[in-house]
């Protein structure tokens, strides 16, 4: 702990050794006493007050700075780099329900045949749906 | 009710690996926005970013179930960030602690890529240019403390720095940052500006 509540006869000094434990009461690593001091110090000195009032706003415009947004989905480009790196195969989920703390995927086929077999199989079953609506 | 972390890191060890898709996509933009405050280039930071989903799922048994999944994330981003930042300063050869010299400020990449378009307002782009311009060593601590919310002693073992370094650093770097943000704490003074 250190004497902050003494009268000193030069002012000025005792303005330098609050402003330098101004770092340490913003992040709370000041005992109780030295603390309380500091505040009462504070509560009379303008030039200090304000420099302590600065450095909270400071922070405060730190923490206060919005997420960055990426501009685009990386997944896609992890899970390929991941499937590069090791070996595993995964299937690109194109629907994802979480139900109950399960999780459902249906995936596209990954090679060319399968991916055409799905969309002919796709487009087959639509147009049994549509000659079944006409007849 | 969506999947715990957790439950999803388990399923992916089980072989379930569209598991870890979910995991991706949960936590790609938090880890991309702390990547990108510490470097400061989209690209490069959307580089980091798929190498931590690689490194985490390279390691993911040995991930602890009770820990949070995305302080995991951070933490390996963290030090991918660290690792650019001093390859790129000086190719290896100078230690984080020691590479900056006094008053000299790494140049910030003013690229306005799309990404640089989303830090949006006139104020909140001064700050993060404030804080891309702080020496490297002053600029992840406080990205550390103020973005990630880590402690003085956790930093310190992050970084392997003694924790009086930590503090020296955090405090410079916070006087660095109120003399270049004079003009906003001014205009905020005078009741101009509110909020970022």
């Amino acid at each position: 702990m250190e004497e902050f509540t003494t009268f000193e006869q030069n002012e000025f000094s005792l303005c330098v050794r609050v402003r330098e434990r101004l770092p340490e009461l913003l992040d709370g690593f000041l005992d109780a006493v030295t603390a309380e001091a500091i505040r009462a110090h504070l509560a009379t000195c303008y030039q200090c007050s304000r420099d302590f009032r600065e450095l909270q706003q400071t922070v405060r415009l730190v923490e206060s700075l919005p997420f960055v947004e990426p501009v685009r989905d990386h997944a896609p480009a992890i899970m390929a780099a991941i499937e590069r790196q090791s070996g595993h195969s995964f299937q690109t989920p194109v629907v994802e329900m979480e139900t109950e703390g399960t999780l459902r995927f249906s995936f596209l086929p990954r090679t060319t045949n399968g991916l055409k077999r799905h969309f002919l199989s796709a487009a087959a079953l639509g147009l049994f749906d549509a000659l079944a609506a006409v007849a | 009710m969506a999947p715990t972390d957790a439950a999803l890191v388990q399923r992916t060890l089980r072989g379930e690996t569209a598991a870890y898709n979910v995991l991706v996509q949960r936590y790609q933009r938090q880890v991309y926005s702390l990547i990108y405050r510490m470097i400061g280039n989209a690209d490069d930071a959307g580089d980091l970013l798929q190498e931590t989903f690689l490194r985490a799922y390279g390691a993911l048994a040995s991930f602890r179930q009770d820990a949070s999944f995305l302080t995991w994330l951070y933490k390996i981003a963290s030090n991918l960030s660290i690792d650019h930042m001093r390859s790129r300063r000086t190719h290896g050869a100078l230690s984080l602690d020691f590479e900056v010299e006094e008053g000299r400020e790494p140049a910030a990449d003013r690229s306005s890529s799309p990404e640089d378009t989303v830090v949006r307002g006139a104020v909140a782009e001064i700050v993060h240019h404030a804080v891309l311009n702080l020496p490297a060593r002053y600029r992840v601590v406080v990205v550390l403390r103020h973005l990630r919310g880590l402690s003085i002693d956790e930093i310190a073992e992050e970084l392997q720095i003694p924790s009086g370094t930590v503090k020296t650093h955090l405090f410079r770097a916070r006087e660095m940052l109120r003399e270049r943000l004079r003009p906003v704490l001014d205009m905020e003074t005078d009741g101009r500006v509110h909020h970022v």
